[in-house]
């Protein structure tokens, strides 16, 4: 199974790597959003955690696109964030994230059990649409 | 203190409001049309000079008084414009036509918080005119004739709440994001299952996130230590080519990593003098870093030392440093936000533009640190071609 993770902090990209890698995960990464659409594209990733806050596009728009896309609408995302205000985590689910999960508050041992749920949970409504 | 102001100026124009109204009032009554249109005029003079907006209706609701200050927030052009033509402007869910008619009705006042009309934010008084609860005791209380609203602009002070929460946003993200780190590898290294290489990239990792956090603390109290003026600087005397030189050096692996030519010119006879070392060692690094962070692959960042030599032997003689980057540039209208404390944070929303101006508090407490020593500090820069960033220090012999 391959996981694409993106996010500009090379410390926690090293971190949820050295993880999953250890879970038998094959892992790609990205250090900004345009990598990460076009690793998305190209890579066909199973699986996508996507940093909130990016140097060039925000998570948010980076989402949209990604569901957007008929290529890639269907790998579920989950969004990374430093923030938990209701706001933000509503807005990202309304654009499509399969979760929101508060970096700070994930053991990384627990992302493999996260990605098995929601892949199992995307695979059991593939014609889940956006809400017009 | 801006609110009693509000109050004041609100009471103010009430009570002058409430005596035109009466008269208005009375003169109906009396068909005495000629001097109510004077007395109108009179009042409108009363609160054109107003900057908050004014606007006064009459019992049926129609709008009798409008000032400047109103029409401009609102967008209304009409000679007279109508209740329709006032409401439109509202925000529909206000249910303003409602709240005026209860202020009458009851005869209280009501305050509307944090109204966007416009792109502006105001806050809106509604008061009852003629309102007698606030008559001495032996005077005839006059009868409500009316209703006034008052439109108070807090677009400035939204933005520079929005900008403190921004920051506290920033100081947050920038402190969790290593402790983050720190917690996550120390899990893994508890757990079973990592190699010997891996445990060694997490150790490496909790020393370096550790390492971060300790320069990103002594930001924050850096920048405190600017705001209040209590940046002490240890002055000795220095060689500032070599303390360049020594910061450029530091950067090199940085700059080599993400394929940047780093390059430093060094003047000669640099004279020695006297200036903090380590904090301008520190602003230097700061100017640096910033350009090696918005310069992409290839480009090129040149540190320049230098003296100005001037005609005139009384002109006090200045180094001057410059570093100079072909990066992704800083919009205009982000330029004279760099330096302030707020001015350099990230928010959620932010463009590319908007990030390439953020700086953390890196370039504050520069200037903080340049200014101290009696210097300058300036930013010229273009989008798509690149940033520099000068800054002078006096050659004293302190």
């Amino acid at each position: 199974m391959k996981i694409l993770l993106v996010d500009d902090d090379e410390a926690l990209l090293t971190v949820f790597a050295t993880t999953l890698k250890k879970h038998g995960y094959e892992v790609i990464t990205a250090p900004n959003g345009q990598g990460g659409l076009e690793k998305a594209k190209t890579e066909k990733p199973d699986f996508i955690f996507l940093d909130q806050v990016l140097p060039d596009i925000q998570g948010n728009e980076v989402l949209k696109t990604l569901k957007d896309d008929l290529e890639t609408k269907m790998i579920p995302v989950a969004m990374l964030s430093n923030f938990g205000q209701n706001e933000l985590i509503q807005k990202a689910i309304n654009t499509g994230a399969a979760d929101y999960i508060l970096k700070y508050l994930i053991e990384p041992d627990d992302l493999d059990a996260k990605i098995r749920d929601l892949t199992k949970a995307a695979q059991a409504q593939p014609d889940r649409e956006q809400p017009l | 203190m801006t609110t009693a102001i509000a109050l004041l100026t609100t009471t103010v124009i009430f009570f002058c409001a409430s005596i035109l109204l009466l008269i208005k009032s009375i003169t109906d009554k009396n068909k005495l049309k000629k001097n109510n249109e004077n007395e109108k005029n009179n009042l409108v003079s009363v609160i054109s000079s107003l900057s908050d907006g004014v606007i006064v209706l009459d019992i049926k609701l129609n709008p009798w008084a409008i000032n400047d200050a109103a029409r401009s927030f609102l967008k209304i052009t009409k000679e007279s414009p109508t209740l329709e033509d006032v409401l439109i402007t509202f925000p529909g869910e206000l249910n303003l036509e409602e709240k005026l008619k209860e202020v009458i009705q009851f005869d209280r006042t009501a305050t509307l918080h944090e109204v966007i009309i416009n792109e502006k934010t105001f806050q809106v008084y509604i008061n009852p005119v003629g309102d007698g609860k606030n008559k001495p005791l032996n005077e005839v209380a006059a009868p409500i004739t009316g209703v006034s609203l008052l439109l108070k602009d807090i677009t400035e002070e939204k933005s520079l709440e929005k900008m403190q929460e921004d920051f506290s946003h920033s100081v947050v993200h920038e402190l969790r994001a290593p402790v983050t780190a720190i917690k996550d590898s120390a899990s893994l290294m508890l757990a079973d299952g990592l190699g010997e290489d891996d445990k060694k990239k997490m150790l490496n990792l909790i020393h370096d996130q550790a390492k971060k956090m300790l320069t990103q603390i002594s930001s924050i109290l850096d920048a405190a230590k600017v705001e209040n003026g209590k940046l002490i600087l240890t002055k000795t005397s220095g060689d500032i080519g070599k303390v360049t030189q020594d910061e450029v050096s530091l950067f090199l692996p940085e700059a080599k990593k993400k394929n940047i030519t780093l390059i430093a010119e060094i003047g000669n006879n640099l004279p020695l003098f006297s200036f903090d070392n380590v904090r301008i060692a520190q602003a230097i690094a700061n100017i640096i870093s910033n350009s090696l962070k918005y310069t992409n692959a290839n480009g090129v960042v040149k540190v320049t030392v230098d003296t100005n030599e001037t005609e005139n032997p009384n002109t006090l003689k200045s180094v001057i440093i410059s570093v100079t980057d072909n990066g992704i540039g800083i919009p205009l209208e982000k330029q004279n936000m760099l330096f302030t404390k707020f001015g350099g944070q990230l928010n959620t929303s932010s463009s590319k533009e908007t990030q390439a101006a953020s700086s953390g508090l890196g370039l504050y407490i520069t200037k903080g640190i340049i200014e101290a020593h009696g210097g300058k500090i300036e930013i010229h820069s273009m989008v798509g071609k690149g940033t520099t960033t000068t800054f002078s220090l006096p050659i004293s012999s302190q």
